[in-house]
């Protein structure tokens, strides 16, 4: 799945996927669970809450 | 025209129309020559808007009114940045004004209402919001209990 495609089922932009893959942005829990739903996999496998963002 | 075209419109109307008023003051206290110029800079301003609100691009987004929770968080820390260099611009006014002894009234109305907006911001998107969406609940829990 692209980025584009996966922006589109999230019903966000490019940019936010590419910032929330490089880590520099932890995504609301709405569509944090949204992601987890799209790859079928539980929240606390895609997402470390001790992971520091960089900005 | 489609809803999303819509809110691209938004901005750039927005800046019209502040502009224009703008405009038609300078044209009333000034010349309407003056009016004409500082109208044409605001057309070419709403168009500027309009193309950067097409661009697949944060700024496009946010100027687009399209932008998606981190594009949001991204505008408010924008608008932060933003009200901070307009109250430097306010103090440094205020005491370029009073050292060339004109009015700082206007300066000090513009302070007073970004100090009210500041904290009724805090009150209304705080504690006011939060009450306002637990009474919005309490006659929900209350069918439920029938």
């Amino acid at each position: 799945m692209s980025q584009v495609e996966l922006a589109a089922v999230l019903g966000v932009s490019r940019q936010t996927v590419i910032s929330i893959e490089n880590g520099r942005y932890s995504p609301s829990l709405p569509l944090a669970f949204r992601i987890a739903r799209v790859f079928v996999m539980p929240v606390e496998e895609l997402f470390d809450p001790e992971e520091e963002v960089t900005r | 025209m489609t809803a999303r075209k819509h809110r691209r419109v938004w901005t750039p109307a927005i800046a019209v129309v502040a502009g224009s008023v703008i405009a038609v003051a300078v044209g009333i206290s000034q010349s309407w020559f003056s009016a004409l110029i500082s109208e044409l800079i605001v057309l070419g301003w709403a168009v500027n808007l309009y193309v950067i609100g097409g661009r697949d691009s944060d700024i496009g987004a946010v100027v687009g009114s399209e932008g998606d929770e981190r594009q949001e968080f991204v505008k408010l820390r924008a608008a932060r940045l933003c009200l901070a260099v307009v109250v430097v611009a306010i103090v440094a006014g205020c005491l370029i004004a009073a050292a060339t002894k004109n009015p700082i009234w206007p300066f000090q109305a513009g302070a007073v209402l970004i100090g009210i907006a500041y904290f009724y911001g805090l009150w209304f998107y705080g504690t006011a919001r939060e009450e306002a969406n637990a009474a919005a609940i309490e006659p929900e829990d209350q069918r439920d209990g029938f």
